[in-house]
């Protein structure tokens, strides 16, 4: 597998496209609740005139971008202004070095496996405000940022101790499960195995690690390279086997589809057949009830739920999938947010400097699960999911667990 | 459940307009765009028909139009329906829209001039020309995007400027509508914002011994709840309020195009925004579809009925290469236009120019068609800018054809679905 330099991508050379019609600044949570950062337009094409690799330019407002992508999603004419952001911090934090604090952030695997050992202790200095106090003032992790807690079991223990539903299944998933549903939340995962066998899949749990998006948008390129390249190693020989990869985060799956070649510049046929078997779980969903012309029938759920697609899901450019099942579900309605981002963007709103940030972009969304009040709050993203419930004090599933309360019993 | 798969091509207007009435009949929509629509750029306002030549007016004359003019492919119930739909999500979507197809509103516009309106928020209508009353707009100190004084020097009525402050806060970059617009969204920044707008007004009161009875704005009460901060607006200030559109982007563009996102998402339709779209059509007359997605590999787009709202040259919809030719962006289909390249603009940049009128020809059920009326395509559809045969600038009636062509098109597509 080769690595291309990525001052060349195609990314980084969309710039030129830039007509400046400030589309992209209207619409950046970020741009919308702090003048520290100039907004996407500047920062992105701007800028990027300047960063050429002989004059090393020095912005350091790219670092208040928090990665959400809204900006590339709604420019007209294909300007590429995440990405180039991403780029450019990672160049940056190469210069300057990566801090501690960040480096924490971008390992949620050693963090999660020493955590799930000594759970429920290791739940406890979380939630201690003397000790948050401290890791603020040492670390730089903000005191208020909600953080989950871990579970004594591991997802991938669980799994191995389950009865499969189907071991013929007519089709074969490899389920990506990430970090979270492994060490915070095993209910997704169980969720999911449970919807995916029902509806006749085959489902293995492969060997994996981390995606490495954590330590992409923390700045370690490097390092994120080499988890993408074991993830690569350990997947293509399901991809062999017509497995095909499925996930319930939807920034792993997008790590997986686009930043390890977009972002991480990583090349070749490996990468590249990764990127094309990989799916979101409803994604995949969707295309097997088409192809099989299934017309899957749900228990009635009398409820109402708001829904808040996580923009990582946007970038997928899948539309909102899970839309379509919820809506099969009789006696269930839903709302749907219009707040391009929950404020978190990941790891961005648990560091101090950037926390009161993310507070002030999470209101908008706040405003309107309050206006809606809902029972519960659907979100495809773990940190999306504690930060809204850490802040509006309603409860956040993932919409895979409410279709699994849907099966028939 | 749904009958039928809809592929809409652009999220303007139109797009988001067929794409809720498709998903309310039950067809399974989703809109594909290169990103946001012209929405973010445009006034917020729905116009259907406010200029004939020169002249303002007074209530639409579609009648006057040329023939080939969409409005006249249209049904006689059409506009109005899709006036009416319209109007019901908006207001209950928390942005009411007053007026009607009997009477056009007459507003002011930020360069001074009056603009006749079919539909403007309520946000917008203390601000009519129609009523002879003085006046007063608001010089917010900072924000660089509104000329009160340029509105005093054109516009003929009574008009003062009042100086309010901007914000408790300064900005350490220019102040962008959105921002204001967001600050006065929250609660407690509202209450600031208004308690120093107040005292301004009271300080004014004392040095001219002028009561301000309504007072203009740029717009930018909210983008999440303009009809209540409207109100606490007014409440504050002891006087009517309006908003006046300012450049882009637009707040109330944003608003619109904000509420009716949710109202397509949330009745199950699939929006897609970034990738763009390439079609093409087979010797059966069959149009077919893919884009480029996440992967960077291209996908099939299920579809059984495809609805350009892909918008005119400012949109992609239609592209005008170096050698003079005019191409429809999707499908190649072929597009009306002037061969001679000279024919193309008007002897002024303020005159109507002919190259507004470049378009796709379509049949009465909103069908592509070429030059001999021949039908390209049996399950492709056409709405909104892209049509041929308007000049939607000169004669004040974009939104009014987006809405009524998106509504007949989509009738169409479920008649030839079902
Ligand atoms: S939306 Fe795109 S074209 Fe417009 S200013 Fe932003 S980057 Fe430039
Ligand atoms: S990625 Fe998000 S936060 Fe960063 S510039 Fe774009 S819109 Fe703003």
């Amino acid at each position: 597998m080769t690595v291309i330099d990525i001052s060349s991508l195609e990314t980084t050379l969309s710039s030129d496209q830039c007509i400046k019609c400030n589309i992209c600044t209207a619409s950046c949570p970020v741009a919308a609740v702090t003048d520290k950062f100039p907004g996407p337009k500047a920062v992105g094409p701007q800028m990027q005139r300047l960063r050429q690799p002989s004059a090393p330019s020095y912005d350091k407002s790219v670092d208040f971008c928090n990665g959400c992508g809204v900006c590339s999603l709604v420019c007209p004419h294909g300007v590429q202004i995440a990405e180039m952001n991403a780029v450019a911090r990672a160049v940056q934090m190469d210069r300057d070095g990566v801090p501690l604090r960040n480096k924490m952030l971008g390992r949620p695997e050693p963090l999660g496996k020493i955590g799930t050992l000594t759970a429920p202790f290791s739940n406890l200095p979380l939630a201690l405000p003397p000790l948050r106090w401290a890791m603020e003032k040492t670390i730089g992790i903000h005191r208020k940022a909600p953080f989950p807690s871990f579970t004594g079991k591991r997802f991938r223990k669980w799994f191995k101790s389950h009865a499969p539903e189907n071991l013929i299944g007519r089709r074969k998933v490899v389920y990506f499960h990430g970090c979270s549903t492994n060490y915070y939340e095993p209910r997704v995962g169980k969720a999911v195995v449970k919807v995916l066998e029902h509806f006749g899949c085959k489902v293995s749990i492969a060997e994996q690690n981390c995606c490495g998006l954590p330590m992409q948008s923390n700045g370690e390129f490097d390092a994120a390279r080499e988890l993408a390249k074991s993830n690569i190693a350990k997947l293509m020989p399901y991809i062999r086997e017509n497995y095909v990869i499925v996930g319930s985060s939807t920034s792993c799956t997008l790590a997986l589809k686009h930043d390890y070649q977009n972002i991480l510049g990583l090349q070749g046929r490996d990468v590249e057949m990764i990127a094309k078997n990989t799916f979101d779980i409803f994604e995949f969903l969707d295309d097997l009830f088409t192809e099989q012309t299934l017309n899957p029938q749900f228990r009635r759920i009398k409820d109402a739920v708001f829904y808040h697609p996580p923009c990582q899901q946007r970038s997928h450019f899948m539309g909102q999938p899970a839309t379509k099942i919820l809506r099969r579900i009789p006696g269930l309605s839903f709302e749907v947010s219009t707040a391009d981002c929950c404020g978190v963007a990941g790891t961005y709103g648990l560091k101090a400097e950037k926390y009161q940030i993310s507070r002030d972009i999470g209101e908008t969304l706040f405003a309107q699960i309050d206006r809606h009040s809902p029972s519960r709050v659907l979100c495809d993203s773990e940190t999306c999911r504690w930060w809204i419930e850490g802040h509006t004090d309603v409860e956040s599933i993932h919409p895979i667990e409410l279709i699994a309360d849907a099966l028939p019993r | 459940m749904a009958d039928g798969k809809l592929l809409i091509v652009g999220a303007g207007l139109s797009g988001l307009f067929a794409g809720i009435l498709a998903a309310r009949a039950d067809l399974d929509v989703t809109i594909v765009a290169r990103g946001q629509g012209n929405l973010m750029l445009g006034t917020g306002t729905i116009d259907v028909h406010g200029y004939q030549g020169k002249a303002r007016l007074e209530v639409p004359a579609l009648g006057a139009l040329d023939d080939d003019h969409p409005y006249h492919k249209l049904s006689d119930y059409a506009l109005r329906e899709a006036i009416e739909l319209l109007r019901e999500i908006c207001r209950r979507r928390g942005n009411p829209m007053i007026g009607n197809l009997e009477k056009n509103l007459l507003l002011p516009t930020a360069l001074g001039t009056s603009r006749p309106t079919t539909l403007a928020p309520i946000s917008m209508v203390a601000g009519s020309l129609r009523d002879e009353s003085p006046l007063w707009i608001a010089r917010l100190n900072g924000f660089r995007d509104f000329f009160p004084q340029l509105m005093h020097n054109r516009l003929p009525q009574n008009i003062h400027i009042v100086d309010l402050a901007l914000t408790a806060k300064e900005f350490r970059r220019d102040a962008y509508t959105t921002d204001l617009a967001r600050m006065l969204d929250n609660f407690h920044k509202r209450e600031q914002i208004t308690n120093a707008w107040r005292k301004s007004i009271l300080d004014y009161r004392k040095k001219t011994g002028e009561a301000v009875t309504r007072l203009g704005l740029p717009a930018i009460l909210g983008l999440e709840n303009p009809r209540v901060v409207l109100a606490d607006v007014e409440d504050a200030l002891e006087c009517h309020v309006f908003e006046i559109p300012t450049l882009p982007p637009s707040v109330p563009g944003m608003r619109l195009y904000n509420l009716l996102r949710a109202e397509f998402l949330t009745l199950g339709g699939q929006l897609v925004l970034g990738p763009s779209v390439k079609g093409k059509i087979s010797k059966y007359q069959r149009g077919s579809a893919v884009m480029k997605t996440a992967n960077k590999t291209e996908k099939a787009i299920e579809a059984d009925a495809i609805l350009l709202a892909s918008g005119g040259f400012g949109h992609h919809g239609l592209v005008a290469n170096v050698d003079g030719s005019v191409t429809e962006s999707v499908f190649d289909l072929p597009v009306d236009y002037l061969t001679d390249r000279h024919a193309w603009t008007a002897e002024s940049y303020l005159d109507a120019h002919p190259y507004a009128k470049f378009g796709l020809r379509t049949n009465a059920q909103m069908q592509p068609i070429n030059q001999n009326n021949k039908l390209q395509a049996d399950n492709i559809w056409a709405c909104g800018s892209i049509l041929a045969g308007a000049d939607r600038l000169s004669e004040g009636s974009r939104e009014g054809i987006s809405l009524s062509t998106a509504f007949t098109a989509v009738e169409n597509i479920i008649q030839a679905l079902s």
